[in-house]
């Protein structure tokens, strides 16, 4: 079973293509997985035991009658908890959609299940994805597959812990300012954020939507590629949805740097960062450049202001969107009021957790009369500003490298007393989403603790096939690992 | 009011209760009176770190909502999807009949 589990998703599948394993057989390793880890980490808000089963069994016929061929054809995943899965209570980790179960699927959750996917179930995030820790979660905090006394990171913590603890062949997140990153590095697994339009985000329970994209969470860059080649697609119930042409990421799992121009950003080595993770990031460096790569530093401007601009257009983008939570259609409402306005008022109260009510209020403040232009269009100046900083830098380099965040991940309990200490974790993650761009963490060490350190690669608007030659070339380099063995 | 307390802020945000009240009406938040404490706190620290944007000179910088051009798509205003009722009003908190129950909203 171990030997099963412990397959990438691409491999998987290729073993359920030639009947090496069936489907129900992945199912139920997954599931068995799921029983004798869950209860330590937590990576799960709901299980779909018997509907995966019963997925597991039409998938098979649909492959034996030759229907699906696809790469990842029965494999079985998770879906973070704020995409909507018909059928499927979608909570987003909070009270107020504690009992919402979804009418539609979310496309592209959707595409997945016409590759062949088997949804084992939800996995916990932070509440509206309002986080850096999976803490805020309604339903607990979801516990580091590596050790059980630190975070997983987040917001997509449950996603990234259970590809991480081997209780799924691969994830869904989301990432919104370093919501795939920050908990794939965590959790030793490798996640990319696309270019923001290149995955639908129809279904997705918005929290900013000019920076929320869905991406992978998976075992390495070949899954993180395949999963990417079947979520692309333009979505006319997205206006945000993009028409991409090259779709093929999986052409670019080449084992080849030769000639990659690839730049650090010093501001991306300064203060803040523990010397074990600035010593890893910048031993994967030299060994891309030992590749053949061409390495250099290089000033980044603006790298501090990226989060206080991010803050402002985030919780502004939430308070307009969370507003739609009014105990009226869906979700809770509130035992008792005294007319309808009260009854918004206690519903969202009593329903949303502290942190989502924090960055409410601080949107609904950055957007009123009197504070608009000094706060909400200053930073969406500030972005623009960010934006053409990018753009100066990818003229000149191919891949931007640099950590996925300061430090490993911290303990539980020692992030939420200080929200602004715990934001400004993001440092490294939240330039990528204002400026729209495609970035990848994977796995380039582990510190003297034992917790995975990541590193993070950024491309330019749609070169995500740069920065998947750029990971993969570094992947072949190192042996992968698991917190269950030394070596896989 | 809130425009003279602004004034006064060169790293020093305060936020009076006059404008946490407001916030709050804005939000359609209630916040118990510990609540109100605690996020007046967070609120004035988070602005004073926002104020680390007026540092930056963006005169002359247009606000960049979307990083590509992004434009209206329109469409024939028919209906596409199928009634869903049932499952729909599954999700509500309160029913009557067909359709969603809410407290009087007209006098």
């Amino acid at each position: 079973m171990r030997e099963m589990r412990q397959l990438t998703a691409v491999q998987l599948g290729k073993k359920i293509k030639e009947r090496e394993i069936s489907v129900s057989e992945a199912v139920q390793a997954a599931l068995l997985q799921i029983e004798n880890v869950e209860k330590h980490v937590g990576s799960y808000v709901s299980i779909e035991e018997e509907a995966a089963l019963e997925q597991a069994r039409k998938i098979q016929q649909r492959i034996d009658k030759g229907e699906l061929t696809g790469i990842l054809a029965g494999v079985p995943m998770a879906v973070k908890d704020n995409m909507c899965t018909a059928g499927i209570r979608t909570t987003c980790s909070s009270k107020i959609l504690e009992n919402f179960i979804p009418t539609y699927t979310a496309e592209a959750v959707r595409n997945l299940e016409n590759a062949g996917a088997v949804i084992l179930g939800k996995t916990n995030m932070d509440e509206f994805a309002m986080g850096s820790t999976t803490e805020t979660s309604a339903w607990g905090a979801t516990r580091n597959p590596w050790n059980l006394e630190h975070v997983p990171g987040g917001s997509s913590g449950g996603s990234c812990a259970a590809v991480a603890a081997e209780e799924c062949f691969y994830a869904l997140g989301s990432d919104t300012g370093g919501s795939i990153r920050q908990p794939s590095a965590f959790c030793g697994v490798t996640g990319l954020k696309p270019t923001y339009g290149t995955v639908s985000r129809y279904g997705l329970i918005a929290y900013g939507s000019s920076l929320d994209q869905i991406g992978p969470v998976a075992k390495d860059v070949t899954d993180c590629a395949a999963i990417l080649e079947e979520i692309t697609s333009y979505d006319k119930k997205d206006s945000t949805s993009l028409k991409r042409k090259d779709r093929d990421f999986m052409s670019a799992l080449k084992d080849d740097v030769k000639g990659m121009r690839i730049g650090i950003p010093k501001d991306y080595l300064g203060d803040g960062l523990e010397e074990e993770v600035k010593t890893a990031v910048l031993a994967a460096a030299k060994t891309l450049e030992e590749k053949g790569a061409e390495v250099e530093m290089f000033d980044l401007a603006l790298v501090e202001y990226a989060i206080p601009a991010y803050y402002v257009i985030a919780c502004a983008e939430a308070s307009s969107n969370l507003a739609r939570f009014d105990g009226v259609k869906y979700g809770y409402r509130a035992g008792e009021y005294e007319g309808l306005h009260d009854m918004y008022k206690k519903s969202r109260s009593q329903g949303f957790g502290p942190e989502v009510k924090r960055r409410i209020m601080l949107g609904s403040f950055v957007l009123s009369s009197g504070y608009y232009d000094a706060y909400y269009l200053k930073a969406l100046r500030t972005k623009a500003l960010i934006k053409q900083e990018f753009d100066k830098a990818f003229a000149r380099y191919d891949v931007i490298l640099g950590p996925a965040a300061p430090t490993t991940a911290p303990k539980i309990g020692s992030s939420l007393k200080e929200p602004l200490k715990m934001y400004l974790g993001d440092i490294y993650t939240v330039a990528v989403n204002l400026a729209g761009l495609p970035g990848i963490t994977l796995p380039c060490g582990l510190d003297s603790k034992g917790l995975p350190i990541g590193l993070q690669l950024i491309g330019d608007c749609f070169q995500e096939k740069k920065i998947i030659q750029t990971a993969y070339a570094f992947e072949q380099t190192r042996e992968r690992r698991s917190p269950y063995e030394e070596r896989v | 009011m809130r425009e003279s307390e602004k004034k006064q802020r060169q790293g020093q945000n305060i936020i009076s209760d006059e404008t946490m009240e407001y916030v709050e009406i804005l939000a359609k938040l209630e916040l118990s009176s510990e609540e109100k404490e605690h996020a007046k706190k967070d609120m004035e620290e988070m602005l004073d770190y926002i104020d680390k944007l007026n540092e930056l000179d963006t005169s002359g910088i247009e606000p960049m909502s979307h990083v590509f051009p992004v434009n209206n798509v329109f469409r024939e205003d028919v209906v596409t999807n199928e009634n869903d009722r049932e499952n729909m009003l599954k999700n509500a908190p309160n029913v009557s009949g067909d359709s969603y129950q809410v407290p009087k909203t007209v006098g």
